[in-house]
């Protein structure tokens, strides 16, 4: 973490503040470039060539998207003089929006810069850039969800739900598995935003929780790799469960808390009648399955090559207990209390 | 749309285009980024000029923030650099898949 942290918490307080409360697009935009701004130092944490490089991707695209929004609002605002975000009328600029509305949140085929910045950064500070830099993008989304085109929402969906499960199959860096996984996520998420946003702000809210809790273990066990991770359910099996519990809500297995939005959206796309567009991303999340399945099977599944005498090495004492992982994590098993969470967290009843 | 918006939304487009395709440098890639909000500066203030507003501060708003973002990208220009002693965006791999 900087030396800057306070500030570069402060100003995204304030930014996700002016988010949350205003309608009006040039003053989100400005949140949104503060936004951008302030968390590139978090990127950039260290002077070494990956954290240049992930910083410099992640400026030039959202810095192109914010430019994108702007544009479209600009024109208009000229043709029509409405300057809320729920004034963009004209179908071409709604959609040249939700197109950079995507950029930013990094959904297929605008994700080229996702696994290349997370991978370049420590576990903890991508917490921010996968769950809270993507709170801005979502709040005016939700905003023009009834504006939104429903074909090229549903491409986008399909296509990042495939597309993030097959190029995850490859990879054994675990931060691009999380990348990947996040912008699967993001998919399901989006996907169901036009008829549905309640459902949205749930399926975000778990996921966010369970990311978190995913990338802090990933940092208390300073894993980067799946060769690593054979080795951590000896140095710190608690932690390594909860790596477990995490990963499988994530993928959306039912006894864990991760199978309730993807549930629910199912069942708003069917009652919608978007049959194909359903069957498709459950098709692609058994792909991003394969590979929530193999880390899961290397952390906790599985003994490591080397010759071990002990459940546990007896020589490092780590630090176990932890309680922000421990708390993050048993949000996953709260699957029994889902009437609960919908109208707690989205304030409607479970359709 | 009168000729002077359509100008300036055609050179967005192009300032967009030029940034999407492979440069060779950094460089072209954040002139381009300031070429697309000098485009969306541009219209701002032509449209302020031919409607009857009294004072719309708009352009400068935009404007400003469009020179921080400027700044920033100069940095990292520098920084990048510093580290991988060239700008050439070819040189930006490490991080590949």
């Amino acid at each position: 973490m900087p030396i800057f942290q306070p500030i570069i918490l402060t100003t995204l307080t304030i930014t996700t503040l002016i988010f949350l409360s205003s309608t009006h697009l040039v003053l989100m935009w400005v949140a949104l470039e503060l936004n951008t701004l302030v968390v590139l130092p978090l990127i950039a944490n260290k002077s070494h060539p990956r954290s240049i490089e992930a910083s410099t991707k992640y400026f030039l695209t959202q810095a192109a998207a914010s430019a994108l929004i702007i544009f479209s609002w600009t024109l208009n605002y000229i043709t029509t003089g409405g300057g809320q975000i729920t004034e963009v009328t004209n179908q071409v600029l709604t959609t040249i929006m939700t197109l950079a509305l995507f950029i930013k949140i990094g959904l297929v085929p605008f994700h080229f810069w996702v696994p290349e910045t997370i991978q370049g950064m420590a576990p903890t500070a991508s917490i921010f850039l996968l769950t809270w830099q993507k709170l801005g993008p979502l709040i005016m989304l939700y905003l023009m969800s009834p504006l939104i085109n429903f074909e090229v929402l549903s491409a986008v969906s399909i296509l990042s739900a495939t597309v993030a499960g097959w190029l995850g199959l490859n990879q054994t860096q675990i931060r691009k598995l999380v990348a990947f996984s996040s912008i699967a996520q993001m998919s399901w998420t989006l996907v169901i935003i036009k008829y549905a946003p309640s459902l949205t702000i749930l399926a975000f809210y778990l996921y966010s929780i369970t990311i978190s809790a995913t990338l802090l273990t990933l940092e208390k066990l300073s894993t980067t790799s799946i060769n690593n991770l054979l080795l951590s359910f000896q140095k710190a099996p608690v932690t390594s469960l909860l790596l477990t519990i995490s990963l499988l809500s994530l993928s959306g297995l039912p006894p864990l808390a991760g199978f309730l939005p993807k549930w629910l959206t199912i069942d708003q796309l069917v009652a919608e009648g978007a049959i194909w567009v359903a069957f498709t991303m459950l098709m692609a999340s058994l792909l991003s399955l394969f590979f929530y399945l193999r880390l899961w099977y290397n952390s906790a599944s599985t003994l490591p090559p080397n010759t071990i005498n002990t459940q546990r090495l007896w020589r490092k004492p780590t630090q176990q207990t932890n309680l922000t992982i421990n708390s993050l994590a048993m949000a996953a098993l709260t699957l029994i209390l889902a009437a609960t969470m919908m109208k707690a967290i989205t304030k409607q009843e479970a359709y | 749309m009168s000729p002077t918006n359509l100008l300036f939304t055609f050179s967005f487009i192009i300032f967009t285009i030029g940034f999407t395709f492979r440069h060779t440098h950094l460089l072209s890639a954040l002139l381009c980024l300031e070429g697309m909000m000098l485009s969306v500066f541009l219209l701002m203030a032509t449209w302020s000029l031919s409607s009857n507003i009294s004072s719309f501060i708009l352009p400068l708003t935009v404007l400003t923030l469009s020179a921080c973002e400027a700044g920033i990208g100069l940095a990292l220009l520098i920084a990048s650099a510093r580290t991988h002693n060239t700008a050439n965006l070819k040189n930006l791999n490490l991080l590949q898949c």
